[in-house]
């Protein structure tokens, strides 16, 4: 055995602590977010604003194949990163029981569009000369993404028709009524 | 009010603990890969095919990057291309929609998403995106 040896695996070490140590680094930015979300839902879900402006989504999202509680794992989604709005679903399925199709509408919503800012500013940031360019560029790179997200999910939906798309319409279109029984009542 | 704030503490430290089993591992062998020179290799051999969207072999390794480990490295190796406006928003629309790609796609398996699909929509849409983005922002190589 060489000396070469030993010290090239002591070097692959410490490379690989580097890398769970960054592994590390990203779990913990990424709960930095997500502790306070998941609170804040559980401490926002039951009062009646929420409600509301899942009453005012809801027929919106049927047609996306989603239910109003797939609201805020959704924005989560959209605005802080996939990480986050498909962390943010894991906890919400397992207490709301979402149907598999609604998760997959998420899934596929969030995989054409996420992290609209901090995505698009990255790429908008390279070689740009000036602010209207960037704007310009996040415009162009953070609306088509949007729009591919809305189309194909709604499409999504039409297309496959069955059972599981009438289901997720149907029961946004229960959440609507029950909220406007609910507003009727106050 | 409090049995709400700890049931929510109790939810996001499962999540976590989920997120953190999985991102540890994929960050070592990512990295093992990356320092052994495959992700390199890769990036020489599908120099060709970055031609189809007008782009320079080099741009291969930041889309690889970008595809696997995440948007930051892609941008870092873009950086010192010189790459023209339409190129960087053609590369910014086909890693806008695939990125991370390992880390995402097991978080959407643990979220139960059918993941295998979502991963093939996500490269088959940047590349047909990035091919129609390529003919309207960049100037075809005389």
């Amino acid at each position: 055995m060489t000396a070469a040896e030993p010290m090239a695996i002591g070097f692959l070490l410490r490379q690989s602590f580097g890398a769970a140590v960054a592994g590390a680094w990203f779990s913990l930015k990424i709960a930095v977010i997500l502790v306070p979300a998941v609170v804040g839902y559980e401490l926002l879900a039951p009062r009646p604003i929420f409600k509301r402006w899942g009453a005012w989504l809801g027929p919106r999202l049927g047609r996306l194949g989603m239910s109003p509680p797939c609201t805020l794992p959704l924005a989560a989604g959209l605005f802080l990163g996939l990480t986050y709005g498909a962390g943010i679903i894991i906890p919400i399925s397992e207490e709301r029981g979402l149907d598999p199709e609604e998760i997959q509408s998420v899934g596929l919503f969030l995989v054409n569009c996420h992290a609209v800012i901090e995505d698009t500013l990255l790429f908008a940031l390279i070689g740009a000369r000036g602010p209207a360019e960037i704007g310009l560029r996040m415009a162009l790179l953070a609306g088509l993404r949007l729009a591919l997200a809305i189309g194909v999910t709604s499409a999504r939906v039409r297309f496959r028709g069955g059972p599981a798309g009438r289901d997720g319409a149907g029961r946004a279109g229960t959440g609507a009524a029950g909220s406007a029984a609910a507003a009727e009542q106050r | 009010m409090r049995e709400e704030l700890r049931r929510g503490l109790r939810r996001a430290g499962h999540t976590c603990w989920v997120l953190f089993r999985v991102t540890v591992p994929t960050f070592i062998v990512i990295d093992l890969l990356r320092r052994l020179g495959a992700i390199a290799a890769v990036g020489a051999v599908c120099a060709p095919a970055m031609a189809l969207f007008r782009l320079p072999g080099e741009a291969a390794i930041a889309v690889l990057l970008g595809f696997l480990v995440n948007l930051y490295t892609a941008t870092a190796a873009l950086g010192s291309l010189g790459l023209s406006g339409g190129q960087v928003t053609t590369l910014g629309l086909m890693l806008g929609l695939a990125h991370t790609l390992v880390v995402e796609t097991i978080v959407l398996r643990e979220a139960r998403a059918r993941w295998l699909w979502l991963l093939l929509y996500r490269l088959g849409m940047s590349m047909l995106v990035g091919f129609a983005a390529s003919r309207l922002f960049i100037a075809a190589a005389p």
